[in-house]
């Protein structure tokens, strides 16, 4: 009886006020983390031996391909490399604050069943290697989801798809934005506020807008399915569903990143607004085409 | 009346954990909405096996566990294990394998308010799954439970009581 109670009380508090409960949470995910490494371990064991046994005519094959892949890639680098300069340049002469930074790790979902509704999985890294709350996960170059529970050796993350999350997103094509609901694992994600007569087609890709600050603009997210878009007679939004590019049942390798602080934010430069604009302007006339963003300030400042 | 005892100390955790292993394999998305629920099975087989000497504090235990496994509210399955646990000692008598469908009714039963429970606070917390396959899974329970209850039979020996 008394049993029941503290679970019915138990409920209450989370249900209320979640924050509360936060280190039982995490103690209790601590204790069961050894469960969920030993179902995953047969999984991993076989990723390690199958590597291990492929066929050296496989490993050829893939080692030239990803030859290719790294030349063509470091080609691209090169010219990326000359616009990301080029970009800073003109960012420093319209005063606008430098573009954020990011640096990535790779982690490995745990292998586990998990609600069949809600979007949740484990990955194996932790605050012991820098993970922290609602840091943002990708999966490829697409946006998998965020981190809502950090242990010392792994850490919770919430899926595009769950129903208690939301995404800021943007139409790439027409600019449009919007927000991406989850609705459960396997379906797709919805787009509740479009406005009724949006521009919004089949096959369109909607992309993080960054808007909100916690997920990094232009990463894609989702894109309109076949026959997903739904203007109803007298409703003033449209219903739009978006598959996400994320394959959530086969995907395991994500990326965690870190945006690099040191940016000043908007904010802050607007209540500094006089001083540093002038400098710049002052950079501006000194300095020739080539130099850097970082160069013209220093200059300006002296 | 013999009295049964599980097989060696700590026989009901094992067992525990093999459920909650065999809850946390991971199966395809389809095939995953069939999946028995082998910890209120497990719960189920021990009430009928020992009786009321079941530790309700580790159904709730269990659930605890299992909450945050699924991340669910806290206490959702703690609570369902312990209406499990109860209903099963209370009803054991009445589950005795000699009344085969009797006892699958009652199993039925116990297991129907047992997702009934989860369903329902699912819903309040808004992540109900909606569908009739929700209860895909209290059917495939009970096809498997002769079998597992045959098998958990492992667990324990019978003695003759002096």
């Amino acid at each position: 009886m008394a049993l029941v109670l503290s679970a019915l009380m138990l409920m209450a508090v989370d249900y209320r006020n979640p924050d509360a409960l936060r280190p039982v949470r995490t103690a209790a995910l601590m204790l069961v983390y050894p469960l969920l490494v030993s179902v995953d371990s047969p999984h991993r064991f076989y990723n390690r031996t199958a590597g291990f046994f492929s066929s050296q005519t496989t490993l050829a094959m893939e080692n030239a391909a990803l030859t290719k892949k790294v030349e063509t890639l470091s080609a691209q680098q090169r010219i990326l490399g000359a616009v990301q300069q080029e970009n800073a340049h003109l960012r420093s002469m319209l005063n606008a604050a430098p573009h954020d930074d990011y640096t990535f790790t790779l982690a490995e979902t745990l292998e586990a069943a998990n609600d069949r509704v809600r979007g949740l999985v484990v990955l194996n890294k932790g605050s012991r290697d820098g993970v922290h709350e609602s840091q943002v996960v990708l999966a490829g170059e697409n946006v998998y989801g965020q981190v809502i529970e950090v242990t010392p050796f792994s850490s919770k993350v919430i899926q595009l798809v769950d129903r208690n999350h939301t995404i800021p997103v943007r139409n790439q094509r027409t600019g449009e934005r919007a927000l991406a609901n989850g609705m459960g694992r396997g379906q797709a994600l919805e787009l509740r506020n479009l406005p009724g007569n949006s521009d919004v087609k089949e096959g369109d890709l909607f992309v993080s807008s960054g808007l909100g600050g916690l997920f990094p603009p232009n990463f894609p997210v989702a894109k309109v399915a076949p026959q997903g878009v739904e203007f109803k007679q007298g409703a003033p939004f449209a219903t739009v569903k978006a598959i996400p590019l994320v394959n959530y049942e086969t995907t395991r390798d994500v990326l965690l990143i870190w945006r690099k602080e040191g940016v000043p934010a908007p904010v802050v430069d607007i209540s500094q607004e006089p001083a540093p604009a002038e400098a710049t302007t002052e950079a501006e006339a000194k300095n020739t085409d080539a130099k850097p963003a970082k160069a013209s300030k220093q200059e300006g400042s002296r | 009346m013999p009295v049964r005892e599980p097989r060696f100390p700590g026989a009901v955790i094992v067992t525990l954990l093999i459920a909650i292993i065999l809850t946390i394999i991971p199966l395809g998305e389809q095939l995953s909405f069939w999946r028995p629920e082998w910890i209120a099975l497990t719960f189920v087989h021990w009430a009928l096996i020992i009786q009321d000497r079941i530790s309700l504090l580790l159904a709730f235990v269990v659930g605890l566990a299992v909450d945050t496994l699924f991340g669910s509210i806290l206490g959702q399955h703690a609570l369902g294990y312990l209406l499990v646990a109860y209903l099963s000692v209370r009803l054991g008598l009445r589950m005795t394998p000699e009344a085969f469908l009797q006892q699958i009714a009652l199993l039925g039963a116990v297991l129907g308010l047992y997702m009934l429970i989860n369903l329902w606070i699912q819903g309040v917390t808004g992540n109900g799954s909606g569908g009739l396959l929700y209860w895909a899974s209290m059917f495939s329970s009970i096809v498997v439970w002769p079998v597992y209850h045959a098998l958990l039979g492992y667990f324990h020996i019978q003695r003759k009581a002096l």
